[in-house]
């Protein structure tokens, strides 16, 4: 895990943030499709990037998906303290692509995601992944506005969950058969970035559980907290709690399972 | 939306506030905005925001924003009675539709309590230009490398966002229809126009880079900065009658004012 | 005056360098002298490097594409061996330190670097952050950076700027001197410039210029016209000592005292400025461009000594060697009905019914600040088969108005007919197939997997499929000389090369008009050359209608019979080409710079006491208006390899030459030459 951190000493994986960043905030405002509610539910092709990019770039990706949602926040006028959600939720978008390919043990490819070679096992991989991410990011941006008494959970965890999952899982194939050989020409890919003894590769053996974990516990919180958000009165606080639950279980899986692109790619 | 930001240029007393003040006034007025459930309380905050939004020459931007703010009041007003119990008296009682005046007022509070939230934080983005935003951040503690992330970032923006423009019309004039068919297919016409926005931005990316080490740039090693704003006497003022404020309305609220 | 006793500010031993990582790299020895394959893209890019760059100099180095020009200024601040890391071995020691033990930031106190994307240097939210970035990182202390700010920007020329002004706003001229700016606070004693004005519009070159020409000339000692009115900055520092530039613009590589030709990744010829640009010769066989009234007056037989570099010495030079100047004949600047006499590339000479009719054509964008109009009532007719170059001012309103014929921009007032229909009654698709625009760069619109998919986008979407799509397809990558890379990565290919996808793919659709909007800027000499001697072709064997946005005055000169000028949304003039050329007051009124070729008649006529002479264009017709009675054939004196490098110029009787030779090494080594940018 100590990449999230020292990825901060290279040049160019904190150019890969603010370009990240800014190339997520530019297209997340102009691109969209069905606006339903102003504001709180539209479908924008942009919401692809946090898992594609966390698939390539890695943790580069989780901060840049961090910032560009606050970006987007600063320049949308919706900045306020629902932005800390849309900070950790955006992070958590990022992070999760980059956590899991060639980690969900029997279903993943185990190939580079260019949907070359093995392409249905790779959509099959590619779209757990997709809806992953989106779900842990939905739970964390729905539990912060929970919290801070703007939107109920059982609102805007659904929500979030189907619009980023659909822009993710449409967009992201074909983006990645576009964009990953070319990037990784670039060198630009985290394996190509990040030194050797940072990454933390896939060796534990609580590797699979815990990748499993991330796929399926914000699932199950989405769940939970629904029910729980429906069921009226003592529902307020249980969301809370359920939320403080779920998202320590998120980060321990995530402190868990290591990357598994750079030995894909034959780096590490 | 147009890439310009929020940003207004003036001199008034809040504009010329650091940073670090403007962010503890506005943390004042969301923490009055969070602290209180009964609507009555939560129009204080709204309205000492709206006016300082008023006076900082924020009306542009509150109108700009006016659609967001209205739907999400009126989504507020409709949800939320269903997310809490009734109590009181019933004041309306049309067909199926029955609401008793602690669901009326209990929504009402919240719906008031997401337009102090965007009203506030248009009171910080107007006041507070990019610049004052990163050099803030850093003075809060954030570590430089975040921070010029963040600068960049918000420097490339702009320059992105005339990119997606361009991709947009180029593509168009090569009959690219964005509005035709269902979900799926519009969805996927989008892949024209994201692959050169990201692709003409990632190019540039090992450029950037030996420019920015050519400049001398290196976390390892110790830099200066240049022009970080100092707290006045108006500054601290500022903060600390905020930090009072915050205190206040939590022992208001411990001592049971505010709730419903 | 580039005396040894100064030392040396940069020296390279046998440098040799790949970018690819762990390359075995063969002995220099080996390398050596031997003539390399411009077409061998494998194997390292600096293939023994001997080269002392002398402290005190302004030393240009200028080569072909792929030549290692780029490349060879990395080592200088350790760029190459530190940040890329490829496959080094040599010797480089600048400024008394070992590059290849030291890391970039650390030459940084020393050496600054300014490169050609100014988009890419940016990094501050504001004016001031942005030249204070530097200076930080070098821990310079804050008190002194505030006056390292006031003193740079000045000398930049961006005095007047709001030191708050987000970079984003200002133009592409300004965004590269507040680079500059940026540079030079960190107070470098080496200055490294990497094509510093490739991406800038003329105006923007000049005061760049103007700029790095005060800086020098603060310093160093040297280079006619170095005036002493550069401000010396701060007492601790008045410039850098050394200035090393790559650039493929002549003008650019004048103001230099000392120049390199590298070629095949060595050094092939090195010496006083004056006397490389004026070796043809050396300048042939390294294949850099040869400056025009170079290569004029060496097809008149004059000797290298004899050869005029600036138009100032034109006359002087044709006097000594008895050359009469008779400007062109005024009897083509009228155009006939059924025809023009067209440019030198002989293009826009049979002129059909009008394809085009504006009509006080008004249109405003919306902004913060209200509504600003950009075009004010614009009336134009264009005829079918024309060449039309639209010019003038960043502002001026000509892109604005090229949107207008595909229906990309709709009128607020006045009409915009295509074929007697209003363009607004058009459906997209019906208008686009017929009017193709081409935008400025190629990389806002190349997505596809492969060159064949990325051109059949267009036609496709205009309901073309099964064979016709294909042969479609297939002729309009035959015509911009991309057959046989079909199934190639369009992404890969050299900015030249991907103008030339994005061109094809307006091809297919078989239009009747092309809208180009500056379609040659950020491309080499080269590259430029071969794709206008594209765009001629189409109009001269199909009667493609041209209009074409551009700030290159020597594109228009050759390739567009019309010109219209606009200023501030309105024409101020329309007319023949050689009429605008004739008419200094106008060009000076418009910020339009003529080519040298166009300044050297002008300075003949002078000479001649002959006013309203009207310029010649090209290359040939200076060389005609000079040389007539010596019965020359334009290459009577070149020799075989003359084709090779000459793509500066292009006239009548050499674009089928040009258009065969076109070099087929060209496209192979710009692609090393943008590999390397993008690493």
């Amino acid at each position: 895990m100590r990449e999230i951190l020292t990825m901060w000493r290279d040049t160019r994986m904190i150019m890969l943030v603010a370009v990240v960043a800014a190339v997520y905030a530019a297209v997340l405002i102009p691109f969209q499709t069905f606006q339903i509610i102003p504001g709180i539910t539209s479908i924008r092709p942009a919401n692809v990037f946090p898992v594609i990019f966390g698939i390539m770039f890695g943790p580069a990706a989780a901060w840049g998906s961090a910032i560009g949602n606050l970006i987007g926040d600063i320049f949308g006028g919706t900045f306020g303290p629902g932005s800390v959600g849309g900070f950790v939720g955006n992070f958590t978008f990022g992070l999760v692509g980059y956590k899991l390919w060639g980690n969900l043990t029997p279903l993943s490819s185990r190939v580079e995601p260019d949907f070359r070679e093995n392409a249905g096992v790779q959509l099959g991989e590619y779209a757990i992944i997709a809806v992953a991410a989106s779900a842990a990011c939905a739970v964390i941006i729905a539990w912060v506005v929970d919290l801070l008494g703007l939107v109920p959970f059982a609102v805007l965890g659904p929500t979030i969950l189907i619009n980023n999952s659909i822009a993710a899982v449409v967009l992201g194939p074909p983006l990645l058969y576009l964009t990953y050989p070319r990037l990784k020409e670039m060198g630009l890919l985290y394996p190509d970035l990040l030194r050797a003894e940072d990454l933390s590769s896939a060796g534990s053996n609580l590797n699979p559980i815990a990748a499993w974990g991330l796929v399926v516990v914000p699932l199950v919180w989405l769940g939970v907290g629904f029910f729980l958000s429906t069921g009226a009165g003592a529902g307020l606080t249980s969301v809370t709690a359920l939320g403080a639950v779920g998202i320590v279980v998120l980060a321990a899986c995530t402190v868990i399972v290591g990357e598994r692109l750079s030995t894909i790619v034959g780096r590490a | 939306m147009s890439a310009t930001s929020l940003y207004v240029d003036r001199g008034t007393w809040i504009h010329r506030l650091d940073a670090r003040s403007t962010l503890a006034f506005v943390l004042a007025i969301f923490v009055s905005g969070y602290i209180f459930d009964d609507p009555r309380f939560a129009a204080v905050p709204l309205v000492v925001a709206f006016v300082s939004l008023l006076a900082v020459g924020g009306w542009p931007n509150f109108k700009r924003l006016s659609p967001i703010v209205a739907a999400l009041f009126v989504v507020g007003l409709i949800v939320w009675p269903l997310f809490t119990g009734p109590g009181g008296p019933t004041v309306i009682d049309v067909g199926p539709l029955v609401l008793s005046e602690r669901e009326l007022l209990f929504a009402l509070g919240r719906s008031e309590r997401i337009a102090v939230f965007i009203v506030g934080g248009l009171l910080f983005v107007t006041t507070t230009s990019n610049e004052e935003i990163v050099s803030g951040m850093r003075q809060i503690g954030i570590p430089f490398a975040f921070c010029f992330a963040v600068g960049t970032a918000l420097r490339l923006f702009p320059t992105f966002i005339d990119a997606a423009g361009t991709v947009k019309q180029a593509q168009e004039a090569r009959g690219l229809d964005l509005s035709d068919g269902n979900l799926i297919e519009r969805l996927r016409s989008f892949v024209p126009l994201l692959v050169p926005v990201f692709m003409t931005a990632f190019r540039n990316v090992n450029t950037q880079s030996m420019a920015l080490e050519a400049r001398g740039f290196d976390t390892r090693r110790d830099r200066t900065f240049y022009g970080a704003s100092s707290m006045g006497g108006v500054d601290w003022v500022v903060t600390v009658a905020s930090l009072v404020v915050i205190v206040g309305v939590v022992g208001l609220r411990l001592a049971g004012y505010g709730t419903l | 005056m580039t005396d040894e006793e100064d030392g040396i500010a940069a020296r390279l031993r046998n440098v040799v360098f790949s970018y690819d990582r762990d390359e075995t790299l063969p002995d220099p020895e080996t390398l050596g002298t031997t003539d390399v394959d411009p077409d061998d893209r494998e194997g390292p890019v600096l293939r023994g490097v001997d080269l002392d760059v002398p402290a005190g100099s302004f030393t240009v180095v200028m080569g072909a594409s792929g030549g290692g020009k780029s490349t060879l200024l990395r080592t200088l601040n350790a760029i190459i061996p530190d940040f890329i890391t490829g496959s080094f071995d040599g010797d480089v020691d600048v400024l008394e330190r070992d590059v290849t033990a030291t890391r970039v930031s650390e030459m940084a106190t020393d050496v600054g670097m300014l490169l050609q994307d100014y988009e890419s240097q940016l990094f501050g939210t504001s004016v001031a952050a942005e030249v204070a970035f530097g200076p930080e990182n070098l821990a310079v202390p804050p008190t002194a950076i505030g006056d390292r700010i006031d003193d740079t920007l000045r000398l930049a020329g961006l005095e007047s700027l709001d030191r708050r002004r987000e970079p984003s706003g200002l133009s592409g001229g300004q965004k590269q001197r507040l680079v500059f700016a940026g540079v030079a606070a960190m107070h470098p004693r080496l200055l490294v410039l990497d094509e510093p004005t490739s991406d800038l519009d003329p105006s923007g070159t000049r005061e760049l210029l103007s700029a790095i020409g005060s800086l020098a000339g603060a310093n160093l000692d040297r280079s006619p016209g170095a005036s002493e009115t550069a401000v010396a900055a701060e007492a601790d520092w008045d410039g850098p000592e050394t200035i090393v530039m790559v650039t493929h613009k002549i003008e650019e590589a004048l103001l230099a005292d000392h120049a390199v030709l590298l070629q095949g990744g060595t050094v092939y010829r090195e010496g006083p400025a004056r006397e490389v640009f004026t070796d043809v010769e050396s300048l042939r066989a390294s294949r850099v461009a040869i400056p025009p009234l170079v290569e004029a007056f060496d097809r008149l037989g004059v000797p290298n000594e004899g050869l005029p570099l600036v138009p100032e010495e034109v006359p002087a030079a044709a006097d000594e060697h008895g050359l009469r100047w008779t400007p062109p004949g005024r009897v083509d600047t009228e155009q006939s009905e059924s025809g023009s006499p067209g440019a030198p590339a002989d293009t826009g000479t049979d002129l059909g019914d009008p394809v085009f009719e504006l009509e006080d054509v008004v249109y405003e964008y919306d902004t913060d600040r209200g509504p600003v109009r950009a075009v004010d009532g614009i009336s134009l007719t264009v005829r079918e088969g024309e060449v039309l170059a639209l010019v003038g001012h960043n502002g001026s309103g000509k892109t604005t108005l090229a949107k207008h014929l595909n229906g990309l921009h709709e009128p607020d007032a006045g009409s915009v007919r295509y074929d007697g229909r209003e363009v607004a009654d058009y459906s997209m698709s019906g208008i686009g197939r017929d009017v193709g625009y081409v935008f400025q760069n190629p990389d806002h619109q190349i997505f596809a997997d492969t060159v064949r998919e990325e051109v059949a986008f267009g036609p496709e979407n205009f309901g073309l499929e099964g064979e016709e799509l294909d042969r479609r397809v297939r002729e309009a990558l035959e015509t911009v000389e991309l057959d046989g890379l079909e199934d190639a990565d369009p992404f890969a290919f050299s900015k030249g090369q991907r103008q030339r996808v994005a061109l094809a793919g307006i091809l297919a659709t078989d239009p009747e008009v092309i809208v180009f909007d500056e379609p040659t800027t950020g491309l080499d000499a080269t590259q430029q050359e071969r794709f206008m001697q594209l765009v001629a072709t189409l109009n001269r064997e199909e009667s493609v209608t041209v209009v074409m946005v551009t700030h290159s005055m020597d594109t228009v000169a050759r390739y567009a019979p019309r010109t219209a000028v606009l200023k501030n949304g309105q024409v101020v003039f329309d007319g023949s080409t050689r009429e605008l050329f004739a008419d200094a007051d106008l060009l000076a009124d418009n910020d339009l710079q003529p080519p040298h070729v166009v300044e050297a008649s002008h300075e003949l006529a002078a000479a001649a006491g002959m006013d309203d002479a009207l310029p010649a264009l090209s290359i040939d017709e200076l060389v005609a208006g000079l040389g007539a009675e010596a019965d020359m054939g334009p290459e009577a004196d070149m020799g075989p390899e003359a084709d090779v490098g000459s793509g500066a110029d292009a006239d009548s009787e050499r674009d089928t030459d040009l258009g065969a030779d076109a070099d087929p090494g060209a496209d192979a080594d710009m692609d090393v030459d943008d590999a390397e940018v993008d690493r």
